[in-house]
C-alpha cells in the first residue's frame, strides 16, 4: 500500500513533535525513519497507525485521506518497541487475537496462526505464556501478531532495540528478507544508523520534527544535506577549509594548512571560498612520509582507524593495510568530499 | 556477607510480634470458648452447652439473627456493586483519557476523601427522607457508596495506571474498538484491582454500623452489626455466651472471603509484576 504524508504536523501544547513532514513510501518499499530521540519519528508512526491525530496535514493510504479513521480500519500491522504482548493470553492467543476480532472462523484462524508462526520459527511456542519467552522470541511473536491479519502496511517502532547486539543483527536481516518476500510496504523507526543503512530502501532523517533528508541510504551517506546528517550516518571529519582556484581546476585546503588535500579538474562541489569540509575516514588517503603525525590507532571493522594531527587539526583516516605510517601525507578522494556553508557545524570544530 | 537475620534475632522478633498480637488473639480465642461453655472463668470454660445458639433463634427486639445476616449480605453486596459501577468508569477515565482538568479532579477527590462524611448526617437524612429511601437498604448503600467513591477511584486508578498504554494501542491496531480494547485487554489485567476494591468494599459494608443504625430505624431492617449491638444494649444483664455465638456468625463471612481469595490475591500480584516486565 502506498503511503503519503502531506505537510504533517503534530504539536502537544507548545511542543512541536512534527513540523510539516512530507514524504511518500511506494508499494513494497521499506523506509526507515532515522533520528535521535525526540525527533518525532515515533509520533509520525503513531499518526500513520491512527493512534494519534495530526494537528495539521494529511495521511494518505493508496491516495485516500485517512485522517480520523480509527486504526482498525487502516489495514496496518504495528510492532511496538516493548512488543506489547497481551500478558493474559498465550502466544497462540496473542497471534490469533487480530483474527478473532475480524471474526475469522476457528479452523481458518488456527491454520493462519500456524502458518505465520512457522514462517517465523515460533510454532513450538504457541502454548507458552508471553512472560516465559526470551526477548528475541517475544519480538517474533509481536511480528507474527502484526502479520497474521495480512496488513498492507507494516509499521515497526524500534522493533529490535530491546535485543542484544548479536541477535539484533541477525534479526535485522531476517525481517528485511521477510519484508522482501512478502513485498510488504514497511515503515521502520530506528535511532540506529547501522540498522537504517542496512535495511532501508530509502532513509528519512528527522530532527526536531523536521524532515532533513529523504533518499537511498548510500546517497544520504555520501551526500548529506548538512553536517548533522553527515554525523548521524557515520563517522566524519568536519573541518573548516577553503576551495581555491588553481591551474586547470580547483583545489581544497584546510584552514591554517598549506597542503592541498583534494583537486578537481572540473567544477568543485562548492565555493570558491571558505566552507566546512566533511570527509569520511574511508575517503582519506594515507601515504607514508609527510606533514601529518599519527596520534592514535584503534581497530575498526577489519581495518584500522588512525587519528592524525595535521597542523592544529585532528583527522581520522581508515587504513586498510596492516601498516599505519607514523608520519603521513594525507589527501581526500575528491568524490568523497562534502562541503557545507562555513560555520554550519553541529559541534565545535577545532580551529587552526 | 550473609544479610539474613540470625536465628536469635528471628526468634526475638517472633516473640515480640507474638506479645503485641496476644491481646487480639486471646479475644478471638475467647469467642468459640464462650459460645459453647455454660460458664467461663477467665478463659477457662465450665461445661458444654448449645443453649446460646438456641437463644439466637429467638427474635431479639423484633429481628432474628438469620434475618439480620441475610440483610447484611444484601447490603454488602449491593454496596459492593454500586461502588464498582461508580468507580470503574471513573478510574479508567482518569487513568486513560485526556480529560480537561484531570489533575484538579484527582486532587479534589482526595479532599473529598479527607472530608468527614459524618458531618453531613443531618443533610443526608433530609435527602433520604425526600427520596423516600429512609429506612431502606438501598438508601444506606447509596450513602455508603457516595462516601467511599473517592478512595475507590484512587485505588483502582493505580491499577489501570500500571497497564502499559501500548497494550491498549495494540488492541486498537489489531482491529478492536476502544470499548473492546477496554473489555478484552484492560479489564482482565485490572482484575486484581477490581477484586481488591470489591473485597474491601464488601468488608467495609459488612462492618458498617453507624449508617444502618441511623438510617434503618425499624427492627425489621436491622443489619448484623446493629443486631449484635442490640444483644448488648437491650438485655438487662448481658448474656456474653449469646454475644459470643452471634459474633462468630458475624466474623465468619469476611474471614471466609479472605481465606478463599487469598490464593487469587497472591497469584494476582505476581501477574501484576509480569505486566510491568513486558
Amino acid at each position: 500500500m502506498r503511503l503519503e504524508l502531506r505537510e504533517l504536523s503534530k504539536s502537544y501544547g507548545k511542543v512541536t513533535a512534527l513540523d510539516r513532514v512530507t514524504l511518500t513510501v511506494e508499494v513494497g518499499e521499506l523506509v526507515c525513519l532515522l533520528g535521535p530521540s525526540g525527533s518525532g519519528k515515533t509520533t509520525a508512526l503513531l499518526i500513520v497507525a491512527g493512534l494519534e491525530e495530526p494537528t495539521a496535514g494529511e495521511v494518505l493510504l493508496d491516495g485516500v485521506r485517512v485522517n480520523g479513521l480509527p486504526p482498525r480500519h487502516r489495514s496496518v500491522g504495528l510492532v511496538f518497541q516493548n512488543y506489547a504482548l497481551y500478558p493474559n493470553m498465550s502466544v497462540g492467543e496473542n497471534i490469533a487475537f487480530p483474527l478473532r476480532l475480524k471474526g475469522v472462523g476457528r479452523g481458518d484462524r488456527e491454520r493462519r496462526v500456524l502458518e505465520v508462526a512457522r514462517m517465523l520459527g515460533i510454532d513450538h511456542l504457541l502454548d507458552r505464556q508471553p512472560w516465559q519467552l526470551s526477548g528475541g522470541q517475544q519480538q517474533r511473536v509481536a511480528l507474527a501478531r502484526a502479520l497474521v491479519k495480512q496488513p498492507r502496511l507494516l509499521l515497526l517502532d524500534e522493533p529490535l532495540s530491546n535485543l542484544d547486539p548479536l541477535l539484533r543483527r541477525s534479526a535485522r536481516e531476517e525481517v528485511r528478507l521477510l519484508q522482501r518476500r512478502l513485498g510488504l510496504t514497511t515503515v521502520w523507526v530506528t535511532h540506529d544508523q547501522d540498522e537504517a543503512m542496512t535495511v532501508a530502501d530509502r532513509l528519512a532523517v528527522l530532527r526536531d520534527g523536521r524532515l532533513l533528508q529523504y533518499g537511498p541510504p548510500l546517497e544520504v551517506y555520501r551526500r548529506p544535506v548538512d553536517p548533522f546528517v553527515a554525523e548521524l550516518l557515520g563517522e566524519v571529519n568536519l573541518l573548516p577549509g577553503c576551495v581555491l582556484p588553481a591551474a586547470g581546476g580547483w583545489l581544497l585546503r584546510l584552514e591554517g594548512c598549506r597542503e592541498t588535500l583534494a583537486r578537481w579538474e572540473g567544477p568543485p562541489p562548492a565555493g570558491p571560498g571558505p566552507c566546512l569540509v566533511g570527509v569520511r575516514p574511508e575517503d582519506v588517503r594515507v601515504a607514508p612520509g609527510g606533514e601529518a603525525e599519527l596520534v592514535d590507532v584503534r581497530p575498526s571493522r577489519g581495518a584500522q582507524m588512525a587519528t592524525y594531527r595535521l597542523g592544529q587539526q585532528l583527522l581520522k583516516a581508515l587504513v586498510v593495510g596492516r601498516e599505519v605510517p607514523p608520519r603521513a601525507s594525507l589527501s581526500f578522494d575528491p568524490e568523497g568530499v562534502m562541503t557545507f556553508p562555513p560555520g554550519n557545524a553541529t559541534r565545535p570544530v577545532e580551529r587552526c | 556477607m550473609d544479610l539474613r537475620p540470625t536465628r536469635g534475632v528471628r526468634l526475638a522478633a517472633a516473640a515480640a510480634l507474638l506479645a503485641l498480637t496476644a491481646p487480639i488473639l486471646l479475644l478471638y480465642a475467647w469467642l468459640p470458648v464462650a459460645a459453647f461453655a455454660r460458664r467461663t472463668v477467665g478463659l477457662r470454660p465450665e461445661g458444654f452447652t448449645l443453649q446460646h445458639w438456641q437463644r439466637l433463634a429467638d427474635p431479639v427486639g423484633g429481628a432474628t439473627l438469620l434475618e439480620s445476616l441475610a440483610r447484611s449480605l444484601v447490603l454488602s453486596c449491593l454496596y459492593c456493586l454500586l461502588l464498582l459501577a461508580a468507580v470503574l468508569p471513573a478510574a479508567y477515565a482518569l487513568s486513560r483519557l485526556p480529560l480537561p482538568g484531570r489533575r484538579g479532579l484527582l486532587a479534589l477527590l482526595l479532599v473529598l476523601h479527607a472530608f468527614p462524611a459524618l458531618s453531613l448526617l443531618v443533610g443526608v437524612y433530609q435527602v433520604l427522607r425526600w427520596l423516600g429511601l429512609y429506612d431502606s437498604l438501598l438508601g444506606v448503600a447509596l450513602v455508603k457508596t457516595a462516601a467511599e467513591v473517592p478512595l475507590g477511584v484512587w485505588a483502582l486508578k493505580g491499577f489501570f495506571d500500571r497497564i502499559p498504554w501500548e497494550l491498549e494501542a495494540a488492541a486498537l491496531v489489531d482491529g478492536g474498538s476502544r470499548w473492546l480494547a477496554f473489555r478484552k485487554v484492560c479489564l482482565p489485567l485490572a482484575r486484581p484491582g477490581l477484586f481488591a476494591v470489591a473485597a474491601f468494599a464488601f468488608v467495609s459494608g459488612w462492618n458498617e454500623f453507624l449508617l444502618p443504625y441511623l438510617f434503618l430505624p425499624s427492627a425489621s431492617q436491622w443489619t448484623l452489626p446493629v443486631y449484635v449491638r442490640s444483644l448488648i444494649a437491650d438485655f438487662r444483664f448481658v448474656d456474653y455466651g449469646v454475644v459470643a455465638a452471634a459474633s462468630i456468625v458475624y466474623a465468619a463471612p469476611p474471614l471466609a472471603l479472605f481465606a478463599l481469595g487469598q490464593r487469587y490475591l497472591l497469584q494476582v500480584y505476581s501477574l501484576g509484576g509480569r505486566v510491568q516486565a513486558q
